[in-house]
Order: C-alpha cells, then sequence, then structure tokens
C-alpha cells in the first residue's frame, strides 16, 4: 500500500535528514572552533569531498521528490474516501425518502408496481457501483455482504406481492416486515460508512 | 453458438415485466413461462442445448415475476435440474443472477 511506503520514506527522510544534520553541524563546530577559538596549537582538520556533499544533496532532493509523489497519491486517496462516505450517506438518504413513500400506511398505495420496480432497479444498481468502489484497501467484499443481502430483502419484500390494477397489495405483516428491514438498513449503512472511515485509504 | 438458445426479455418479451399472473396484470411471468420459456426449455432438453436469458434492457423486475418464471419452471420440471439447461446474463443488474438461482434452489426444496 502507498500509504506504508510513504511511512518509510518519510522515516528515510528523517534519518537523511539527521545525518545532514550531524555533518553540516560538525563542519559548522569545526569551523567556528578553529576560528573563534583563542587557544594557540588548536588545529583540527576534516576532509571535505565535494562528491560526496553532491551526492548527499541529490539524494535528499530525490526524497523529497519522491515523498511529494506520494503526498499526491495519498491527498487523492483522501479525497476519493471522502467521495465514497458522501455518495453512501447520499444513497441512505434517497433510499430511506423512497421507502417512506413505498411502504403504504393504513392500506394506502401510493405507488404502482412499475414505478416500485423501476426505482429498486435504480437504487440497486448504485448501491452495487458504490460498493465495488468502496470495496477496496481495508473494506474487504465480506464488509458490505450483510448490507447487501438486507437490501436485496426489501427488494423481495416490496416486490413479491400480489397486483390489482397496477398496484401493489400489502398486507400490515408486509408493512411491519418493511419497516424493521428499513431499522436494519440503516443501522448496517452506519457500520459500513465507519468501516470505509476507518479503512487504510 | 449453436447450442445456445438465447432470449432476451426486453426483446423478446416486454421492457416492463409485469406480475406474477396472467390475471393479475400484462406481460406477467406466466405469460413469459407459457409463451418463452417452457418451449424453449423444451427444445434444449431434446436438441441438448443451453437456454442463455439476457435480463437486461428493462424497466425492472419484481421478485414476483423472476420467482413465477424460474422458481416456477423448476418446480414444474421436478426431476430436472433446470440450472443445467438455463443460464443468465446481464451487465446491469449481474445481482439479479444470484437471486434467481436462490429462487431456483428454493423451489427444489
Amino acid at each position: 500500500m502507498l500509504t506504508s511506503n510513504k511511512k518509510y520514506l518519510s522515516y528515510g527522510f528523517c534519518l537523511v535528514s539527521l545525518f545532514v544534520g550531524i555533518y553540516l553541524g560538525s563542519v559548522a563546530s569545526i569551523w567556528l572552533f578553529e576560528h573563534y577559538s583563542m587557544g594557540a596549537g588548536r588545529e583540527i582538520s576534516i576532509e571535505i569531498n565535494p562528491f560526496e556533499i553532491i551526492s548527499l544533496i541529490v539524494n535528499v532532493l530525490l526524497v523529497v521528490f519522491i515523498l511529494r509523489i506520494f503526498q499526491k497519491n495519498d491527498d487523492l486517496e483522501k479525497i476519493e474516501k471522502g467521495l465514497i462516505v458522501e455518495n453512501l450517506k447520499k444513497f441512505e438518504e434517497n433510499f430511506s425518502t423512497f421507502l417512506k413513500v413505498a411502504i403504504p400506511k393504513s392500506n394506502k398505495l401510493v405507488l404502482r408496481r412499475e414505478e416500485i420496480v423501476n426505482r429498486m432497479k435504480r437504487f440497486r444498481m448504485e448501491f452495487e457501483s458504490l460498493l465495488t468502489i468502496s470495496t477496496q484497501g481495508s473494506v474487504f467484499k465480506e464488509d458490505s455482504f450483510p448490507l447487501k443481502e438486507n437490501i436485496s430483502n426489501i427488494y423481495a419484500e416490496l416486490t413479491d406481492k400480489p397486483e390489482s390494477e397496477g398496484f401493489l397489495k400489502f398486507d400490515s405483516s408486509s408493512t411491519d416486515k418493511l419497516a424493521t428491514l428499513n431499522y436494519i438498513f440503516h443501522k448496517l449503512m452506519f457500520e459500513y460508512l465507519v468501516k470505509v472511515i476507518k479503512s487504510d485509504r | 453458438m449453436d447450442n445456445l438458445i438465447n432470449i432476451s426479455i426486453s426483446q423478446d418479451f416486454t421492457v416492463t415485466p409485469g406480475p406474477r399472473r396472467k390475471v393479475e396484470g400484462d406481460f406477467s411471468g406466466e405469460l413469459f413461462s407459457e409463451t418463452i420459456l417452457e418451449p424453449a426449455f423444451k427444445k434444449a432438453k431434446e436438441e441438448n442445448k443451453k437456454i442463455l436469458i439476457n435480463l437486461d434492457g428493462t424497466l425492472g423486475y419484481g421478485t414476483s415475476f423472476l420467482e413465477e418464471v424460474f422458481g416456477g419452471l423448476q418446480r414444474k420440471y421436478k426431476e430436472d435440474n433446470i440450472s443445467a439447461y438455463v443460464g443468465f446474463t446481464s451487465k446491469e443488474e449481474p445481482y439479479l443472477v444470484d437471486d434467481i438461482n436462490q429462487y431456483i434452489k428454493d423451489a427444489n426444496k
């Protein structure tokens, strides 16, 4: 994963910075000692190889350059995660609004079968797409199964009904079951969102 | 392929699959089974072919339609494993294939 590579590189960068710091600090100290010390006969010599310095500077620049690339990728991953979470929340809101209208109250039917079936198709397609994108990194496909199964159950409970003049016929046990499934949907969605937010992206 | 019988529900039947039974409305699962699927199934058995059903292009399926068609076919031909003769494909809704396989499995019980 890019994130773990970035950690190693940042350690590498710190180490290189440390050595450069020690080296420059030593050179500066020696220079100061030689030029400003009052004692006679005190001489410390140190050989400075310009090629080594150039090599060191090049290595440091290389580390900084690579870090910047990984930093950019890290930012992109964070933006992607944010988008996924935002879209999952929007899906939850829209699906919930649809269920409020679709689930009849007091046997009063609002939506025709064709409309329910068409909307469920779009919701399931959208959800499938969101799951495909979100199950990467440390969010595994298995994490999405309970939520997927719940939506399948809602689909079955909503559409496996006898029909009269284009309207699906519900009874009180169906509406109760749908209300329960709706509650479970919100619970599972919350758990899934937490998994996505905590995921390694 | 010569050993495949291709059926597209949206092109060969309707883009608006209906309810379970003919008495409930148009383009029912029962009607699809009687007019399209069962004749194809008999032909597939006789000629040792496989039916490939394309589920794409419709405005959506109700569970009752799919269960009547595929669960109903398995209930009618209990001695056969209809999965050996009928396959499904969907780019729009690949999860429907899992749903249908479950209906067939439940119908076998």
